[in-house]
């Protein structure tokens, strides 16, 4: 039987790997290395992989002239234009899929992987469109994605999967944080997990794209360019100019000395024909860089990057200390910088930090053992739903298994407005911060909200409103509504769900009822407007009807009254003139108290 | 005909044929047999001005069976018989008579000449006259396509089935005739076509003892054949309650009359019976034997059902082996493609080591050490730096080599 492959779709390099049935990691990578990210068009020629990379000059991610580097980085755009031919970025990303699948078919020469079906990994912040376009291009190039799994998830899994037994470490991290620190060649990405019930669960995610490896080497050259400069006493005017080709080595040069001082104290960056001059002397770049210099070179860098850290684990943000975590998982290029090592164990502790030796590879590999256990994702966090009266209504359960190719899971649910007077019903969505903290006074993210038109002329809790919620292949969160009489839909997509990936099967949560709980106003945020929700399940839930509103539909409907709650007392009060004076409320006007 | 007339013409006809019971006075002289047969079927009315149906008397029946004298059955004579027969003799009880004495009679001149008018006057006189057939039986036999086991069974079974078709459009045309007509010649001669169903039945029966008659002296049928088919004949006579001491008297009375034709039909029968009583043993030891043979094939049988069931299992056993074993070929030649697949990983794993090694960390720093070199003022440490840098790549990746 031949296995799915999995397929790491990365901004600077790409992998597609298998597991054969030794259950051991096959790669098709290209000269042991992975395949770089970069689509070159020559004419009609389309150039992938190494041998395009090798004739890049420039450095930077997305369209360089003929080139793209990083064609990931494209997602979302309508558009490119290439050296004069427009272009989408799907059909960018297929040129290169095609290449990627091409070259692994060849190499595939037992047959052992099945290219067309994958599960790809993704960038925790690719939004939806990214995601239907990826997909898109994946079956241009002939492969179906089987599901998408975020590329930190897949990593951690390589990791466990790479143990001696998984299964026991995983039961050893039941209950317990793991931060995934990708440092690559592109970004920077954090994400803090958690090991809940033997799935390892996303709890939340930051990002740098303006830190990563490249703009280290960048930095690098400038200050090898300018201390060259120095060195041979030229000014800005008397500064020569760069011979064509040479920057990419001197870049190429840059990284290895990189390289070089992770196990050395100094080295020599030495390129003949850098500058455009006479003399050999005069055109060629001879420095020697010492490790401490390079530090204080890459030092500005290198912070901000940690600081990513004690930003996701801040008291506001994740609030752990990061010594109760019980594993960092460091991977990509950079984590091998001996300064960027000293700080990692600084901050974790020399036991919970592993710095993996597999970096390029480790997503890949983690993507093909996802495909081989066949394992499905389940929502982290449940999809919550902010009722009139600020309470809280589960709309999806955490854990909810999440669809497959071809498949979706939709929710419907009838809502009625509680204040229909502005014609405006609001639904807001929300999500607890961490997960397994559902409970009232436990922080939620806001993930938006969603105003449908309803008639103001209705009495409150008359219109009905259907609110669908579906969440599809590309793991994106639909949600439409519509009111029975205004017949005005409205939808809003959330993709920046938190998933879970189920490796240990355990029973169903039986506790799958819909659960309301009111959530305490948060008198510590800080001022701000806050949109608030005027829908409630429940159409004769009148304690969530304002109080002035519910005593004009009394006084209207003299057969149909309600009883008031004492709360809806006071805002009737509070929005009545006073019948002797005529001013607006006060606690005790014209001596009488009106709250009584 | 009527009802009434019905059923006074049966007990008349039963009397003709098979009780010749009344006293016949015995013929002063000897008539010629022409006028014998004109005065049997000759129109005389009763006291009650009824037709008397036409009878054979015993003395007349002697007179045919010795008569010698032959001539005279011209067409004439048979088209006057004819007409008086219509009315007197409408179910052919004396035709039938007259045939059978005609048969015995011991002159063949004459027993041939007298059967040919018989069948004449039944040709004139049967259901199908208006055919204007002198020879109804040669006609029927005409149509024989010798499907039939013998002629006779054909003339039986061409007859019945032309009957059978006249009796059931009687019963269907006329379900009940009222006794309307008062006067019993002009009905006789008025509907001598309205047979009833029980008298064209025994028109029928008379009619197949004539065609029987005619085919035995016509050679067309053995006598044992005519045997049967008129034992059969007779059997459908039986009567409703018959009598076994009805039938000892008779036997006595036929012993009186010294009659030796019935011992000798007795004793055909009981020679019949004997010859099917052996043949039924013979059957019955052929059917015993056949049942011991079908006992004999039926154990034969069920051993190789046994035996089928033993080899299909066998063979059910043999294609799970093969199955198992391609299953485990094909799980083998999987591992073995796996192991092959990590085998060419390895082996690329190594050659892209020892690529990467030579390009990147060999070639590139022992370029540089050249280029330093060949300076005007070498650069020497600039080059040692290079080449220490390629000899430590090299010594790493030669410990990776080694593992």
């Amino acid at each position: 039987m031949v296995q799915r492959i999995g397929i790491d779709f990365g901004t600077t390099n790409s992998l597609i790997s298998v597991v054969t049935r030794e259950r051991k990691i096959s790669s098709f990578d290209d000269t042991g290395r992975p395949h770089p990210s970069v689509v070159r068009y020559e004419g009609e020629q389309v150039i992938c992989g190494r041998r395009a990379r090798d004739k890049l000059e420039q450095l930077g991610i997305g369209v360089l002239g003929n080139t793209v580097r990083g064609p990931k980085k494209l997602l979302g755009k309508e558009h490119v234009n290439i050296d004069g031919r427009v272009m989408t970025p799907v059909g960018v990303i297929a040129d290169y899929i095609s290449h990627l699948i091409e070259h692994a078919r060849a190499s595939d020469e037992e047959q052992v992987a099945d290219f067309t079906r994958a599960v790809v990994t993704i960038p925790v912040a690719l939004d939806g469109k990214g995601r239907q376009d990826l997909r898109e291009a994946l079956l241009q190039a002939g492969v179906h994605v089987e599901t998408f799994v975020h590329e930190p998830l897949a990593a951690l899994y390589a990791y466990f999967k790479d143990l001696d037994n998984t299964h026991d470490a995983l039961s050893f991290h039941e209950g317990r944080m793991i931060l995934v620190f990708d440092w690559g060649g592109g970004t920077l990405d954090l994400t803090l997990c958690k090991v809940v019930n033997g799935a390892l669960v996303q709890i939340l995610n930051r990002g740098n794209n303006l830190v990563g490896g490249d703009y280290l080497d960048d930095t690098i050259l400038t200050y090898i360019t300018d201390q060259y400069a120095a060195k041979s006493g030229w000014t800005a005017e008397s500064k020569l100019s760069v011979n064509p080709g040479m920057r990419a080595k001197l870049l190429t040069q840059c990284e290895r000395a990189k390289i070089t001082l992770s196990s050395r104290e100094k080295t020599h960056i030495f390129l003949p024909d850098y500058y455009q001059g006479d003399s050999a002397e005069e055109t060629e770049i001879d420095i020697w860089l010492t490790r401490s210099e390079l530090e204080k070179v890459c030092a500005r860098l290198i912070n901000q990057g940690i600081n990513e850290i004690n930003v996701l684990l801040a008291p506001d943000n994740a609030d752990v200390d990061p010594q109760t975590l019980a594993l960092c998982l460091a991977t990509g290029g950079m984590v091998n910088m001996p300064l960027i090592k000293s700080k990692l164990t600084e901050i974790f502790g020399i036991s919970a930090l592993h710095i993996s030796d597999k970096g390029d590879r480790i997503i890949s590999e983690g993507a093909a053992w996802i495909a081989h256990d066949n394992l499905q994702l389940a929502l982290a966090k449940p999809f919550e739903l902010v009722e009139a009266r600020n309470s809280l209504l589960t709309i999806i359960h955490e854990g909810t298994r999440l669809p497959l190719r071809g498949e979706s899971i939709q929710k419907k649910q009838s809502m009625y407005c509680s204040d229909p007077r502005d014609g405006k019903a609001i639904f807001t969505f929300k999500r607890p911060q961490m997960v397994q903290k559902s409970a009232a006074a436990d922080p939620r993210t806001t993930f938006g909200s969603l105003v449908v038109e309803v008639n103001p002329a209705f009495p409150p809790l008359g219109e009905r409103i259907e609110l669908t919620v579906t969440v599809d292949d590309n793991l994106i969160l639909h949600t439409r509504a519509i009111a029975s009489d205004r017949k005005e839909a409205v939808g809003i997509q959330f993709y920046d769900l938190e998933f879970s990936l189920v490796v240990n099967e355990q029973p169903a949560n039986v506790e799958q009822k819909k659960n309301r709980v009111s959530q305490r106003i948060d008198t510590n945020c800080p001022k701000q407007l806050v949109v608030q929700a005027n829908v409630t399940n429940d159409c004769e839930r009148w304690a969530a009807v304002p109080g002035e509103l519910l005593k004009t539909y009394n006084d209207q409907h003299i057969y149909l009254r309600k009883q008031l709650t004492a709360l809806q007392g006071d805002e009737c009060v509070r929005y009545q003139p006073c019948s002797n004076c005529g001013a607006h409320w006060s606690e005790k006007c014209c001596g009488v108290d009106l709250t009584k | 005909m009527t009802g009434h007339e019905l059923d006074t013409a049966l007990p008349q006809q039963q009397a003709a044929e098979g009780k010749p019971v009344r006293k016949q006075k015995p013929a002063p002289q000897v008539k010629p047999i022409t006028e014998i047969i004109s005065q049997i079927f000759e129109v005389s009315l009763d006291k009650d001005q009824n037709i008397k149906p036409a009878t054979l008397s015993k003395t007349d029946f002697k007179v045919i069976v010795s008569c010698q004298a032959t001539g005279g059955f011209d067409a004439q004579l048979a088209d006057r018989v004819a007409e008086n027969a219509s009315k007197t003799d409408p179910q052919l009880g004396a035709l039938t008579q007259l045939a059978v004495a005609a048969s015995r009679c011991r002159e063949d001149a004459l027993r041939y000449a007298l059967l040919t008018f018989c069948v004449r006057l039944a040709s004139a006189l049967w259901i199908n006259r208006h055919r204007e057939s002198h020879d109804l039986f040669q006609s029927i036999l005409d149509g024989d396509k010798g499907l039939d086991s013998t002629p006779l069974r054909f003339l039986r079974n061409s007859l019945a089935a032309l009957y059978q078709k006249r009796i059931e459009y009687v019963r269907s045309s006329t379900p009940v005739m009222p006794p309307a007509a008062t006067d019993g010649v002009t009905a006789l001669l008025a509907g001598s076509e309205l047979l009833t169903p029980a008298e064209l039945v025994r028109q029928r029966d008379n009619l197949l003892l004539i065609g029987g008659l005619w085919l035995l002296a016509k050679g067309k049928s053995n006598p044992s054949q005519a045997i049967e088919f008129f034992a059969e004949l007779l059997e459908e006579r039986q009567s409703r309650t018959p009598s076994n001491r009805g039938v000892a008297l008779y036997l006595a009375e036929q012993y009186v009359q010294h009659e030796s034709l019935l011992a000798d039909t007795l004793d055909y029968f009981k020679q019949r019976a004997n010859e099917q009583a052996t043949h039924g043993k013979r059957l019955q030891y052929a059917l015993e034997r056949s049942e011991h043979e079908a006992a004999r094939l039926k154990i034969q049988l069920t051993e190789h059902k046994r035996r089928t069931e033993e080899q299909a299992q066998l063979i059910a056993e043999l294609e799970a082996e093969i199955s198992r074993l391609q299953h485990a070929f094909d799980e083998q030649q999987l591992d073995e493609r796996a192991k092959r697949t990590h085998l060419r990983d390895n082996t690329g794993q190594v050659k892209a080591k020892a690529f990467n090694l030579l390009i990147e960390n060999v070639l590139e720093p022992l370029k540089l050490s050249l280029s330093a070199l060949q300076r005007e003022k070498p650069k020497t440490e600039v080059a040692a730096h290079h080449i220490e840098l390629a000899v430590e790549s090299i010594e790493r990746d030669i410990k990776w080599f080694k593992e």
